[in-house]
């Protein structure tokens, strides 16, 4: 089983089975596409990601290595976040820094899977909630012009009274 | 309630990322990202990633880019989508993109008028399905009865979304004084209404007016649910007919499906003509509903399935009693209305008891909203309130609860122990109590056309029967059921019937002797499918009259009046007597209908089904005459089948 190195931002170097390296759309295009020959022991940088993110979207790959690809069905498969499987939500379940690491990390690494099942994860954060719960929980600031927000609070005040 | 259980399963996931969060904030909040830097993501990425080694840095959801954000909210609702875009200018610009809002659901909360007008506003033009939620569900609290839909709301949501195909309303609650379906987007292919309801305190006359011209409004319409919505009644069908391309159609659950014959039977004979899919599951229709599908040609699948209620005994029971007692009811109603002079004076035009058969029933057509909402509610109520004199009909001996003709399904009684479908065949008058009570044939006769539902009339009882005193007889009255025989589906409950397109409407009806009479040899000859031309004509009329709002009129007054002048015979109601009298000469066969196609269909039925599954077993324990394959058989030849669609 060949291994390939990968050396993240913060200079930690990890030795990663090539299949399980090839579940990044990036790393497997740097591979096959430009050439880059794993076997001469170089390791190939990965300078937006944090060896502690990597560590964890490894395992996440190692996990993963044997799904099969997912269909393509665009069209009905959305609005559904009630179906990730349970070893994906244990993995998730993380603080928010981390998992929007993951999520960062993840688009760099173009690894398609992981992105779905993140944002599927903070969709169910999302779900169901007002606006003042959701800048609470994501600590989003409300940068309305006054005005503006008047406005938007009446419009929104049915839903307020309800919960 | 949904939308509150939501967010409590949400919680345990986000609640640790929210004590996680506050206790790094308060380590302080080093850097604050910009909306500006975070859609350009490859720097931001770089800095943050310096900075993680040794700070202790607040990701927000904001870090992430669009692209991201997007993949996100395409997983959302349209209502935490409006949360969403009220939290910052940034999230409310991301929220904007059309792609978002190509199927907006805010099914997810209750909403009256004002809130959904106000979350329309975020509809684009690209929105292509939009589903709402009202209020009905909150019952029996006030605010249920607080409209989902104005007419100017439907008129916001035409001109925001020019392309609106899909709209489904669940719950809703509409006030139908000020608005009905004309006033929906013109662009709909698929319209849903699911336990809708609509103001009931109105008259029926302008309640009924909700669907009429839908055919002219939607005329892209090809798929129409109407699910469980009491106000849906049989008249709808005028109009539904009407609509050119509608393809699918579910009226599953109206308990207002009964008795459907008089407008079903015009309305499949000249509409219906792309129809393929009929559900009529959960609704308490009877054989004589079912046949006049059966002539709808396009039609290739009819989902059948008994309501729930009736599917035991005791509830069976009840509704048989509700049902009896109701006929018992409007029968002493309606019996008043003939002798009662001053009803005849309501129709100057005519005299006699003709007239007075019109008035009456010309006065059931409104009652027949109203009492069908009393016992459509609840199955055991005991009899509609003493209203007006509007007799429903003038039957004797009326079905009282008849699913689906057993000869269709001869071959259906297995599988004890799970009971389906029961049949229960026509209960009888005891034959002198019924002599007795004969209304006056004549106006009975002109009864049946509209009703239909009556089938035991009597051809041979002497026309012109004196009327026999009120109401004291009907205490005499003994319906007995003649025979209870209980039906087994497998699994689903659902049976199919699948139209032949190569119907044989060759078939001669030996038991229609009047009809020979009036015809001579070569009217008896004549294809049963086809009516004589008057009749037709009237029929046809009838039909194209239905653009009035109220349609209901074309079906009552018109057949009638037609029928007699071809026909010239007082106690004929020559559409339906051939037919009624074979019910009485045989007892089996259950389809009086309106026009002889129509009627047509149960014994093709039963001839095929007697062709495709061996002769039909004899009833268990039938004390009856023997079931018409045996006269039938002859003249018919396999037109069209019946499929039981049993699951495996």
């Amino acid at each position: 089983m060949s291994t390939i190195k990968l050396e993240t931002s913060d200079g930690v170097k990890f030795t990663v089975k090539t299949q399980v390296a090839k579940c990044s759309g990036t790393i497997r295009t740097m591979l096959e596409d430009i050439g880059i020959n794993p076997q001469d022991g170089e390791a190939i940088p990965l300078s937006n990601v944090h060896s502690t993110i990597l560590q964890k979207i490894l395992v996440w790959a190692e996990h993963h290595v044997d799904d099969p690809e997912p269909p393509r069905d665009d069209a009905d498969a959305a609005k559904r976040t009630d179906d990730i499987c349970s070893w994906d939500e244990d993995f998730l379940k993380v603080d928010q820094r981390t998992l929007f690491d993951v999520m960062l990390a993840a688009n760099y690494l173009d690894m398609k899977q992981l992105i779905a099942v993140c944002c599927k994860t903070v969709a169910n954060m999302i779900k169901g909630k007002t606006a003042d719960q959701i800048r609470k929980t994501f600590n989003i600031e409300n940068d309305f012009p006054p005005g503006d927000e008047d406005k938007i609070r009446l419009r929104n005040q049915f839903c307020e009274e309800r919960r | 309630m949904d939308t509150a259980e939501q967010p409590d399963a949400a919680i345990p996931s986000t609640s640790g990322i929210c004590s996680s969060s506050s206790s790094s904030s308060a380590s302080g909040r080093k850097r604050k990202l910009s909306s500006d830097e975070c859609t350009n993501e490859q720097p931001n990425m770089k800095i943050l990633s310096v900075e993680l080694s040794d700070i202790e840095l607040q990701v927000s959801l904001m870090d992430l880019s669009d692209e991201i954000l997007m993949e996100i909210f395409l997983n959302l609702d349209s209502d935490s989508l409006i949360s969403l875009s009220e939290c910052c200018l940034r999230l409310n610009s991301v929220i904007k993109d059309k792609k978002l809002w190509a199927k907006a659901d805010f099914s997810s909360s209750q909403l009256g008028a004002q809130e959904l007008l106000r979350k329309i506003h975020h509809l684009q033009g690209e929105t292509k399905s939009l589903k709402i939620r009202g209020l009905t569900s909150v019952y029996p609290l006030d605010k249920w009865k607080t409209p989902t839909l104005t007419a100017n709301m439907l008129a916001q949501i035409n001109k925001r979304c020019p392309g609106l195909e899909h709209f489904e309303i669940i719950e809703g609650y509409m006030d139908t004084n000020n608005m009905a379906i004309i006033s929906f987007p013109q662009s709909i292919k698929t319209l849903v209404f699911r336990k809708c309801e609509a103001d009931r305190s109105m008259a029926s006359e302008i309640r009924m007016g909700f669907l009429s011209k839908i055919d002219r409004t939607l005329q892209k319409l090809e798929e129409l649910t109407i699910e469980y919505c009491s106000w849906f009644d049989t008249h709808d069908f005028m109009a539904l007919s009407k609509v050119p391309h509608l393809r699918y159609l579910s009226l599953k659950g109206c308990a207002n499906m009964k008795d459907s014959v008089p407008y079903a039977s015009i309305a499949t004979r000249f509409g219906f003509k792309k129809l393929e899919t009929l559900d009529l599951r959960d609704t308490p229709i009877s054989d004589s509903d079912v046949s006049c599908f059966n002539i709808v040609q396009s039609l290739k699948e009819l989902l059948l399935e008994c309501p729930e209620y009736l599917r035991t005994e005791r509830g069976l029971n009840e509704y048989n009693e509700a049902e009896r007692q109701r006929v018992e009811q409007l029968r002493r109603i309606a019996n008043q209305d003939i002798i009662n002079p001053l009803a005849r004076r309501q129709e100057p035009g005519q005299a006699g008891p003709a007239g007075a058969g019109e008035g009456a029933a010309a006065a059931n057509q409104q009652e027949n909203g109203a009492a069908q909402q009393g016992d459509g509610d609840n199955a055991a109520e005991p009899a509609p309130p003493p209203r007006p004199p509007r007799p429903h009909f003038l039957g004797e001996g009326r079905n009282v609860f008849r699913f689906v003709n057993r000869h269709f399904f001869p071959n259906l009684h297995e599988n004890p122990g799970e009971n389906i479908i029961r049949i229960i065949n026509r209960a009888e008058m005891d034959p002198p109590a019924a002599a007795a009570n004969q209304p006056e044939p004549q106006a009975n006769g002109q009864q049946a056309n509209q009703d239909q539902d009556q089938q035991p009339q009597r051809p041979a009882a002497p026309p012109l029967a004196p009327l026999p005193p009120l109401p004291a007889d009907n205490n005499n009255q003994e319906i007995r059921q003649r025979h209870v025989r209980i039906v087994y589906n497998n699994r689903r409950n659902i049976i199919r019937i699948i139209n032949h397109l190569e119907r044989n409407n060759n078939v001669e009806d030996n038991n229609n002797d009047q009809q020979q009479q009036q015809n001579g040899a070569g009217g008896a000859q004549q294809p049963q499918g086809v009516l004589p031309p008057p009749v037709e004509a009237a029929y046809q009329q009838i039909f194209e009259a239905g653009n009035r709002d109220r349609v209901e009129n074309g079906p009552v007054a018109g057949p009638a009046a037609a029928a007699q002048e071809h026909e010239q015979q007082p106690a004929a109601a020559p559409l339906v007597n051939g037919v009624a009298a074979e019910n009485n000469e045989n007892g089996a066969v259950d389809a009086a209908v309106v026009n002889g196609a129509v009627a047509e269909q149960a014994p093709a039925a039963a001839a095929n089904d007697g062709a495709v599954a061996g002769p039909a077993p004899a009833a268990p324990d039938a004390p009856e005459p023997p079931v018409p394959q045996e006269d039938m058989n002859g003249e018919l030849s396999g037109g069209f089948y019946v499929i039981l669609h049993i699951a495996a």
